[in-house]
């Protein structure tokens, strides 16, 4: 077995992924965590587990970080490549199938949309302000009902005739759906009347205007709900591939973007004895000094201050030394 | 006396107008700025708004009411843009803001002289309308290559607490951003192939920046920076993505609104100038057409 590892790290609102490549992108390792709002230790926990179990055979040639934490995350563990999801997801479906033309990808708080031709991005586009939706939501939903997200899509796809729930707004949907169970609908079909609103919320919002061409990827965590494959494949009228590691996917994408970054040069990788016996702390403050009220935060490494942002006038950002002392907040 | 001027929505960039015509209209007037957009003068905007308001009007009662608390002002100067290019009309918000103050705050003078190149009526002084140049933003300067359209109204392209900074974000990823400073552009170039001119001098403006910008200059990409709840940019918005579309520009839409953190727009700018370099790179190997 080769000993040249990459490891990707996605970590977004619900989950925080980590995968290990070899030199031919071959998946050896995919973890899917819950965040559940503890980015820093979750990581180092995972980090932990990889290192228990192979130990010093891992070589690590380089690292990638991706998601909405990927900022804190390339400070935890030193990456080469710090890259927003959207190109991390298209070049991991790129990788697994280079004829796709689009890439529907729904995580715990937002969506996207990326469409391909010739293996290039040539559009894409973000869910707004609006969580409707999203995993999140259906985590919700499906908690009021007491059923097991897992189960979730086995049960809905036994329904033969689905509810029609307004999907444009969560609370809408909830109420809607509410008003539907009380009036004595069947359970099955209410959780596959809210894959339908969802994926014609999503249409609508997020493929307007835009066609769909397939091949039609399905990737994010939602893609593990069955149910909600059928909801698009019904909507569009055409087959949905869902990836093998659609779960994991904005982290595959990331560690193949690390790979290619780290051709030929050393990796920033901090090493894995480094990571897990470091001590991360992050403090933040609200700042006084002008009206602008910027929170500031400062993140620590074993109690030395390592970086800081949030500041508007990069006072703080800019110098690291500047004491906390000559400013009125503390 | 101290007269107050809230320099944000469709006051911003007026200011070198301001000194000019307050001393003429008002004797022994001091005026105050209220200076730029910070986090507490958007409080203050929210609590004294309603819901319908879009942004930009909302931080702009921020403004007066900044002028009010803070600075003890003894009146305010509000001039009803009426039209403030031949042949257009402004947004109504913007006609109707002085009323949308005068029925706020009570026991302040305000001075609201009107603007209205449209009908050629003079409520100012000769003097001061002579010089018609009302706006004095600064101007994009545009670069050979790598130029990226940022598309809005001013009063959002110059305010950084609505925009999150996305000029420079633009500019720290190597890219040159231009876009449109305000009602100047109309008096020398003008040729839209629209079926009908707009209406509002905003659109106007925007969209012949537009189609002056990709005809003379080599853009890589247009950016729409919206502001929720507004409905000039809610058409023009449609229609210069389909242009966009069509001609095989790469687009985004970004809508600005209340949020407080920037990271949802780093994220799609980011995306979006990977795709710009991405297809650039392949553009180059293969000999593909530009843009798809």
């Amino acid at each position: 077995m080769s000993k040249d590892f990459f490891l990707g790290i996605d970590i977004g609102s619900v989950s925080t992924n980590v995968v290990l490549l070899d030199k031919s992108g071959e998946v050896i390792e995919n973890m899917y965590l819950r965040t559940q709002g503890k980015p820093i230790e979750v990581l180092q926990k995972a980090l932990a587990t990889l290192y228990e179990k192979y130990g010093d055979s891992l070589q690590i040639k380089g690292v990638g970080t991706t998601g909405s934490g990927r900022h804190l995350a390339s400070l935890v563990v030193g990456a080469d490549i710090v890259k927003n999801e959207i190109t991390a997801h298209a070049k991991a479906a790129i990788f697994f199938v280079p004829d796709v033309r689009t890439i529907i990808e729904i995580g715990g708080q937002d969506s996207k949309i990326i469409l391909i031709k010739d293996r290039i991005v040539i559009d894409f586009a973000m869910n707004t302000i609006c969580a409707a939706g999203t995993g999140s939501f259906l985590d919700r939903q499906a908690e009021r009902l007491n059923i097991p997200i897992e189960k979730f899509g086995e049960i809905a796809i036994k329904s033969q005739n689905p509810v029609r729930i307004a999907g444009r707004c969560a609370v809408f949907a909830e109420s809607d759906m509410i008003h539907k169970q009380q009036l004595g609908h069947p359970c099955e079909d209410i959780l596959f009347g809210l894959c339908l609103a969802m994926a014609r919320n999503y249409l609508a919002n997020l493929a307007k205007g835009k066609s769909l061409e397939s091949p039609i990827l399905f990737q994010g965590g939602v893609a593990a709900n069955i149910a909600m494959k059928k909801a698009f494949e019904q909507l569009l009228g055409t087959q949905i591939i869902v990836p093998k590691y659609y779960n994991v996917m904005g982290a595959i994408g990331i560690a193949l973007l690390a790979k290619e970054r780290t051709k030929g040069l050393i990796t920033k990788f901090r090493g894995f004895e480094n990571i897990n016996g470091c001590k991360f702390e992050t403090k933040g403050f609200e700042c006084r000094d002008c009206s602008n009220y910027c929170e500031v935060v400062g993140f620590y490494s074993n109690g030395n201050l390592v970086a800081r942002w949030g500041d508007k006038c990069q006072k703080y950002s800019s110098n690291r030394n500047y004491h906390i002392e000559n400013s009125k907040n503390l | 006396m101290k007269v107050g001027v809230p320099n944000s929505f469709c006051y911003a960039g007026m200011e070198n107008f301001f000194i000019r015509v307050i001393p003429e209209v008002l004797e022994d007037s001091q005026i105050i700025f209220s200076g730029k957009t910070t986090k507490e003068i958007v409080e203050y905007g929210l609590k004294n708004s309603c819901d319908e308001l879009c942004i930009p009007v909302k931080i702009f009662i921020g403004h007066v009411e900044y002028l009010i608390r803070q600075n003890q002002v003894d009146a305010l100067f509000l001039p009803r843009l009426v039209s403030v290019l031949p042949g257009t009309y402004s947004c109504p918000k913007i006609i109707g803001i002085p009323d949308i103050i005068k029925s706020n705050y009570h026991g302040i003078e305000l001075v609201v002289p009107e603007i209205n190149l449209r009908k050629k009526r003079k409520i100012m002084s000769e003097e001061s309308m002579k010089n018609k140049q009302l706006f004095d933003f600064p101007m994009a300067k545009i670069a050979k290559t790598k130029n990226i359209m940022v598309l809005a109204h001013s009063y959002v392209i110059f305010d950084e607490f609505l925009n999150k900074g996305i000029l420079e974000t633009i500019k720290n990823a190597g890219y040159n951003p231009i876009y449109p400073a305000y009602y100047r552009f109309n008096s020398f170039y003008n040729s839209s192939d629209l079926p009908k001119e707009f209406f509002w001098s905003s659109a106007r403006d925007i969209y012949n920046y537009f189609e002056w910008a990709r005809n003379s200059t080599d853009v890589d990409g247009v950016i729409y920076l919206m502001t929720f709840g507004c409905g000039i940019d809610s058409i023009l918005q449609e229609l210069i993505m389909r242009k966009c579309n069509k001609i095989g520009l790469p687009y985004l839409c970004i809508t600005v609104d209340e949020h407080c953190a920037g990271v949802g727009i780093q994220t799609r700018i980011e995306a979006y100038l990977d795709m710009i370099e991405w297809r650039s790179n392949r553009d180059e190997k293969s000999c593909l057409p530009a843009h798809g």
